[in-house]
């Protein structure tokens, strides 16, 4: 009866062997240890659109760099993990890349409640995090550099063009978005300013639309009604692919760029490129970079970012495109070079102090970390869609913006519409 | 169900195991299991913690799972034992962590609010809310956070059960119309409108709550015995006359029905209970979490819910504990280990774990079996003992590198505690405690934080192992591949399948 | 449904004939061209002055090149030629600009004859500055009125109603002399109609609301709404009595146009959902399958329509691209059933008599299949529909039917009636339902059991990959587009009852409907969680749907 009990001979050499054989693929001594670094993007799940580029980017700077003899002599490890486009898990993969794999610093999510859901942890486990993304705002962590746009370097500039001359001295606007933070926020600071500015509340429409909306046939026709004298604009905050029924449906009712104008804060080259752009050209969008800035530097990114992703076989080759939040999830890493060799120490209190302030060369030009607010200056150029998916840059500001962490629009609002209230 | 004749089942289908009287032996076997997983839960763990071999993030991890662990009996409670397959169960988690969020995020409740923003939660301010709707204001008592966490889905699940279940509606048509409620449920959750976050739902809570050790280390311990409590709950109501009835649901419900009972009133209760269990983990969960998002209810977290019970194996309510800490450990180790390729393991997996209807629990029961016929399991428990021990050691940096020479870019030590584990694996081996062992280690490794990710492959390389192992001595290796050839052969009629009731 | 297809037919036509208008142009004199070439060049006077002269032409054929020049796409070869360069299109896995002529929009050759193309703007481009946009807008605008294509045409004269433009009013009257019928004509009238009520004389106002009220557009029911706002202001009683009585008419016509677009949207959604739950249907009813990857099997014969798009732009002649949905659509359907019966054999096989197993099971699939795509294909990708399934056919004033979804509802409806001889007259379709039936006895009659599983299953999966074909002429197309599916078609299975095609097609219909006539009134999401509350009713009145089951079978 006990028979098969008595083979444990075989077994346990089995056992050995696979052990052995484990071992000796999990070998990880080198001679000079690299430092690792937290790469925490979603590549899977409804994320992954966006985030799988980010991704890239950093890791082509990660092999520039290594190629060039790493940091402080030190090579860079990637550790790349997925949170799966769920946001529970973007917090415990932070933990994680913290705490047991001991990363220098993390570089990381698009989603404003995934960048909420870890910043507890990076705060509460001294981690560092660089967030690429143009967001909302009111936001200012001591272990977050954030290198995308704060509203009042993209949001509050765009507005202002839209008032100008060249901009077509609009004077009403129809403000519409996608029904979650980063809209809801960015209109809130939009009426502010255009309340400050003398617009009066009934020339400003505040409208939302679940994610993944589709029908814009009743709200173009809002706008239609509302931009009939030719001096309204859209200010779109809407996301992902409900873009497409919008422009089109704009289109079909026969709207035009000319007439009501759209100027779009979440339409960047890497959208562009799954979107028939047919009826998207000669409208608007605000970012502070974009692939067609005519420089040297950014034609050599572009051309290697290109190159990269077709050696590595990327969805996509060498049809891919950059854009701002590529462009800053890759400088992102030189920043974090920079001010490594700057403090000459990894820890992240050494690198923290040493990150502001720093000036530096991005693709898109020159810019610098702000002294104080963990925010970064950065240009502002308005942009004209072209038919090839790219922008014309028709408008731009005259040197570095600063950021604002926490908008003064919304600080002073009540005080704000007491003012606009008097003026009626 | 027509009977299905010429379909030879290759894999068994689902059997409710018998409850069986065991004997002496192994009733003293369990008692010994069951004490020395009481004294890891309770004492080692908090004691590493305090140490600090465990990390504060290792340990809020394992609370959390705790809580799905919780909200998995009700999993179990209603598919396992009712027989009914409920797809909304991520809906009542996240029910029971609204209510508990809501409290949270309130200035009595400790939540993180700023004067600039009126001093209610910050997505107010952005929804144009300067003042609390009167709706939130209760939130601000924590007893009556507890109760809506509880009345609330209770009442939901109450009306959906009362509704659909009074109509004879039965097996598919209810998993397919609980799925459709989370869904459009997900979708209500989404809109700011609802003044309850929109897809940010619920953040800013008492902030040390997830980030220092004693209210890490308190809110671990309660959902440890919040589990336990419940477990023991659970396995009163399934031994009750209650639990026999649920049984005949699953098993017979039409005979249950002409027998003069009502399946309805019965399966409505499952799924009250079931609802509450949900509740009350996402109570747990959401101040070991921080934030509570509609993106925890979608349609995909029920169906991975079920997973868990699928995985850790059905009608046992500690097959549903170990399939829900199992199941997401794995989830957390291979979205680190392996980014790209982690959906087709965790489906290959899961397609894998169908294959064994009964779950991982069938080993223990093999085990318990084998124990019986006098095989003894102390040498691999001393195995495992072991190498978590020397692992720990290690962290705490104990051990010295021995030099320092890497033989196959291993370093001296690591060679010296694989021997040693091989020495001590000697004996009468039951051979089920072989992939015990590699589960085994492959949880505590996890839940202990102890594997760099630069050994990741080393993880998978011993679960492996260790399963092919046991597959070989049990010769299932080979009758394996043997039944894997004659799937490309005709088939040869070989007589009535057993049905086995109308499990649904 | 004969006059469905024949409609649908005519719809084709009409598109087709509009494209074929397209291509015909007026010849423009090299008077003209000169004063082209003065407006693109840099002396600042002579632009000016070329804008009145070009204007006052009313050659229609200028705009194209007008329009590429305001959009930076018009460019000068290094022979001097102008040229525009049109859309993007695929080459070879790059997209590339055509190059067509500015004049005759002829395409550029290359010296073998096949087309040229750019992979980008070139430095040769010609820019117009902002300081004459103004004017270069007015120019385009009011070219526009003669622009060769028609539709184009019209766009501009209803413009130039929205401007309430009066230069232009004679012009459009010269025009309608020669326009005595067709759309070009109601438009028109339109136009003129509504520059007349604006801002013309008395008489000519209520003459106006007579014309409006005959045609009873939404447009014109803007205009009159403000009109009666203004005249009441002036107190002119007659004009509003006959604003009021057009508002009435008008207002009519508009709530029965939108009522059939209503109803056409629940058409045609109800049609995919129809395809979608024919397949789930007869799975369900021969197996007891619950096929949570159905949803997939649609992103499968999505992509199998893309891959073959793709296929046409990089290795058949352009012209042929219209036609790729023929190989298409056949192409879809049987790489989906091989996927799915695929899945039958390794998986599905083996699960079977475990409904709840083989649900978790094509889940784990559904998960496959996503990943699985993403890697081949990413995030991003869109596919491009033919040149016929553009556009719109319009039926009467406002009442435009999208030609894509016209090509939805006639091919669902051909779909269902191959099912419908398939199930009912073939053999297959006999053996089919005999197994559905009584198992055990079809096998004792010497019905392959297994084979007609799996052949079931794929042709259900195909019926899935066909709808997926269609489904990105009007939808994303991306890996996860299969979820927002599955669930409605579910919910059409349960409604209509499992394994009847009358119930699936019904209750599909239905639910359509249903979706398209709450969504106006409520918000899409909360549309949604009425259609399910209303389910969970209609449910209390009949629990197995509304086909269900007779007999013993009923049981479970």
């Amino acid at each position: 009866m006990l028979k098969h009990l008595r083979t444990r001979g075989r077994a346990v050499l089995l056992l050995a062997t696979f052990t052995l054989l484990a071992f000796a693929a999990a070998s990880c001594t080198n001679e000079a240890e690299p430092v690792k670094i937290g790469i925490l993007h979603s590549l899977t799940g409804t994320m992954a659109i966006s985030e799988t580029s980010l991704r890239d980017a950093v890791l082509m700077a990660v092999d520039e760099i290594n190629a060039k003899g790493g940091v402080l002599g030190r090579k860079i490890e990637p550790v790349v993990v997925d949170p799966a486009s769920n946001w529970d898990l973007f917090a415990e993969k932070a933990r994680q890349l913290i705490s047991q794999d001991k990363v220098a610093v993390v570089f990381g999510c698009w989603t404003s409640v995934s960048r909420k859901s870890v910043l507890p942890v990076f705060e509460s486990l001294k981690g560092l995090l660089f967030y690429p993304v143009q967001y909302e705002g009111e936001e200012q962590s001591p272990n977050i550099f954030y290198t995308g746009a704060t509203p009042n370097q993209q949001l509050i500039p765009a507005a202002e063009f839209m008032m100008s001359k060249e901009g077509g001295a609009k004077r009403k606007f129809y403000l519409l978005g996608t029904d979650y933070v980063f809209p809801r926020t960015a209109n809130k600071i939009l009426k502010a300013y255009l309340l400050s500015v003398g617009v009066p509340e009934k020339d400003i429409i505040e409208e939302y639309t679940p994610f993944g909306h589709a029908d814009y046939q009743t709200i173009v026709g809002k706008i239609k009604e509302f931009g009939k004298a030719g001096d309204a604009a859209v200010l779109s905050t809407i996301n992902g692919d409900s873009n497409v029924p919008f422009y089109k449906e704009f289109a079909n009712q026969g709207m035009t760029a000319d007439k009501v104008p759209i100027m779009a804060f979440s339409v960047a080259e890497d959208e562009l490129r799954s979107m028939e752009t047919e009826h998207l050209v000669g409208h608007l969008a605000a970012w502070n970079y974009y692939q067609s800035i005519d420089t040297p530097e950014n034609k050599a990114f572009v051309d290697a970012f290109k190159a990269y992703a077709e050696a590595k076989g990327l969805p996509g080759g060498k049809n891919r495109v950059t854009d701002d939040p590529i462009e800053a999830a890759y400088f992102g890493v030189y920043v974090w070079k920079a001010a490594v060799e700057k403090a000459n120490s990894f820890e992240v209190d050494a690198v923290v102090p040493s990150v502001l302030g720093l000036e530096f060369d991005a693709p898109g030009g020159k810019k610098k970390m702000h002294a104080t607010n963990h925010h970064t200056f950065k240009p502002v150029y308005i942009g004209k869609i072209r038919a090839d998916g790219q922008f014309d840059v028709i408008s731009k500001s005259p040197g570095l913006v600063e950021p604002e962490a926490f908008s003064h629009y919304l600080k002073e609002e009540p005080k704000v519409s007491e003012k606009a209230e008097e003026k009626k | 169900m027509a009977a299905v004749a010429d379909k030879v089942p290759r894999i068994p289908p689902f059997v409710p195991q018998p409850v069986t009287v065991a004997d002496a032996e192994i009733l003293r076997f369990r008692k010994k299991a069951i004490l020395g997983l009481l004294i890891v839960v309770f004492m080692l763990i908090p004691v590493l913690n305090l140490l600090g071999v465990i990390d504060p993030h290792v340990l809020n991890r394992l609370g959390r799972y705790l809580c799905f662990a919780i909200a998995a009996l009700g999993i179990d409670l209603i598919w396992g034992y009712a027989g009914v397959l409920s797809l909304c169960h991520a809906l009542f988690f996240c029910i029971g962590g609204y209510a508990m969020a809501m409290h949270l995020s309130l200035p009595e409740g400790g939540g993180d609010v700023r004067p600039e923003y009126h001093n209610i939660p910050q997505f107010f301010f952005f929804n144009n809310v300067d003042t609390l709707p009167s709706w939130w204001r209760p939130f601000a008592s924590l007893p009556f956070a507890v109760v809506a966490a509880f009345v609330l889905p209770a009442l939901v699940a109450g009306l959906v059960g009362f509704f659909i279940f009074r109509n004879r509606v039965r097996g598919v048509y209810f998993s397919i119309i609980t799925q459709a409620l989370a869904w459009g449920a997900f979708l209500a959750f989404s809109r700011n409108e609802m003044l309850l976050g929109g897809t940010n739902g619920l953040t800013n809570f008492f902030k040390p709550l997830n980030s220092e050790n004693p209210w890490i280390l308190g809110l671990y311990l309660l959902s440890a015995v919040v589990l336990v409590a419940t477990f023991l709950l659970v396995h009163a109501v399934t031994r009750s006359r209650l639990g026999r009835v649920l049984i005949a649901i699953r098993d017979n419900e039409t005979r249950l029905y002409f027998l003069g009972y009502r399946p309805d009133v019965y399966k409505a209760f499952a799924f009250i209970g079931a609802a509450l269990l949900a509740a009350l983990g996402g109570m747990l969960y959401v101040p070991q979490n921080g934030i509570i998002t509609p993106n925890v209810m979608r349609v995909e977290d029920s169906i991975w819910m079920v997973i868990w019970v699928a995985v850790g194996g059905r009608g046992r309510l500690w097959g549903a504990i170990t399939g829900a800490l199992l199941a997401n450990f794995t989830y957390s180790a291979l979205t680190s280990d392996m980014p790209k390729a982690w959906p087709f393991i965790q489906a290959g997996l899961f397609l894998a774990a169908l294959a064994f209807p009964n779950g991982i629990c069938d080993l223990w029961i093999k085990l318990e079996g084998e124990i019986r016929q006098g095989a003894r399991i102390h040498r691999t428990l001393l195995s495992l003992a072991f190498i978590e021990l020397a692992l720990i050691a290690d962290k705490l940096r104990v051990i010295p590198s021995l030099g320092g020479t890497a033989i196959a870019g291993v370093q001296l030590k690591y060679w010296l505690m694989i021997v040693v584990t091989i020495i001590l694996c000697f004996g009468r081996v039951a051979h089920a405690s072989i992939p015990m062992l590699g589960i085994g280690w492959f949880i505590l490794t996890e839940a202990f934080g102890l594997m760099p990710s630069s050994f990741s492959v080393l993880k998978y390389v011993l679960v492996l192992t260790t399963i092919i192992v046991y597959a070989y001595l049990e010769g299932n290796l080979v009758s394996g591949f043997r039944s894997l050839l004659n799937k490309f052969r005709r088939p040869r009629p070989k007589g009535e399948a057993a049905t086995v009731g109308n499990t649904p | 449904m004969i006059r469905t297809v024949v409609s649908a037919l005519l719809a084709l036509l009409t598109a087709f004939s509009s494209f074929v208008a397209a291509q015909s142009s007026a010849p423009i004199s090299p008077e003209l061209k000169q004063q082209f070439e003065q407006l693109i060049g840099k002396e600042t006077e002579s632009r000016a002055a070329a804008y009145p002269v070009l204007e006052k032409s009313g050659n229609g054929a200028l705009v194209p090149a007008l329009e590429a020049f305001r959009s930076g796409l018009l460019e000068r070869r290094t022979d001097g030629r102008l040229v525009i360069y049109l859309s993007r299109v695929d080459v070879n896995g790059q997209s590339m600009f055509p190059i067509a002529d500015a004049w005759t929009l002829e395409p550029l050759k290359q010296t073998d004859g096949s087309p040229l193309y750019a992979p980008g703007l070139s430095s040769g481009m010609l820019k117009s500055d902002s300081s004459n946009a103004d004017s270069l807008a007015r120019l385009i605008a009011v070219l526009s009125v003669h622009h060769p294509d028609p539709e184009k045409r019209r766009n501009a004269i209803i413009d130039v109603a929205n401007r309430v433009d009066r230069t232009l009013l004679a012009d459009l009257q010269e025009q309608l002399k020669t326009e005595s019928a067709g759309e070009i004509a109601t438009t028109l009238r339109e136009s003129i109609a509504r520059i007349q009520l604006a801002s013309g004389s008395a008489e000519e106002r209520l003459a106006a609301v007579k014309v409006l009220e005959e045609l009873g557009t939404s447009r014109g029911l803007g205009d009159l709404r403000a009109a009666l706002d203004t005249a009441r202001e002036a107190a002119n009683v007659p004009l509003v009595e006959a604003i009021e009585g057009a508002l009435a008419t008008v207002e009519s016509y508009q709530w029965k146009v939108r009522m059939v677009h209503h109803t056409f949207a629940g058409l045609s959604l109800g049609s995919i959902l129809v395809l979608l739950a024919l397949g789930l249907s007869i799975i369900f009813g021969l197996m007891r399958v619950i096929n949570l990857a159905h949803g997939e099997f649609m992103m499968v014969g999505a992509y199998t329509a893309f891959v073959v798009a793709e296929f046409f732009k990089a290795y058949v002649p352009a012209s042929l691209f219209n036609y790729y949905f023929v190989l298409a659509l056949p192409l879809a359907f049987l790489v989906t059933g091989l996927v799915g019966m695929l899945c039958e054999f390794a998986v599905i096989r083996h699960l079977y008599g475990r409904p709840i197993e083989t649900l978790l099971a094509t889940w784990g699939i559904s998960l496959l299949l996503i990943q699985t795509a993403r890697l081949i294909f990413g995030d991003t990708t869109s596919l491009t529909p033919p040149g016929w399934l553009q556009g719109g056919w319009e039926v009467a004033p406002d009442l435009v039917l999208p030609l894509n979804r016209v090509f939805i509802i006639v091919f669902c409806a051909a779909c269902i009636v191959g099912v419908y001889y398939l199930v009912q007259r073939t053999r297959f379709g006999l053996l089919l339902r005999a197994t559905t039936q009584d198992r055990p006895i079809a096998a004792a009659l010497g019905v392959p059991t297994r084979w007609i599983d799996g052949l079931t299953f794929g042709f259900g999966a195909g019926l899935a990959g066909v709808a997926g074909a269609i489904v990105p002429l009007f939808d994303k197309l991306n890996p996860n587009m299969g979820q927002g599916y599955v669930v409605d078609s579910f919910m059409v299975v349960v409604v209509g009852g499992v394994g009847k095609l009358a119930g699936a097609i019904t209750a599909g219909g239905a639910l359509g409907f249903l979706t398209k006539y709450i969504e106006p009134f409520l918000e899409a999401v909360y549309g949604k969680l009425a259609v399910l509350g209303l389910i969970i009713l209609f449910l209390q009145w009949r629990p197995s749907g509304l086909f269900p089951h007779r007999g013993r079978l009923a049981e479970d």
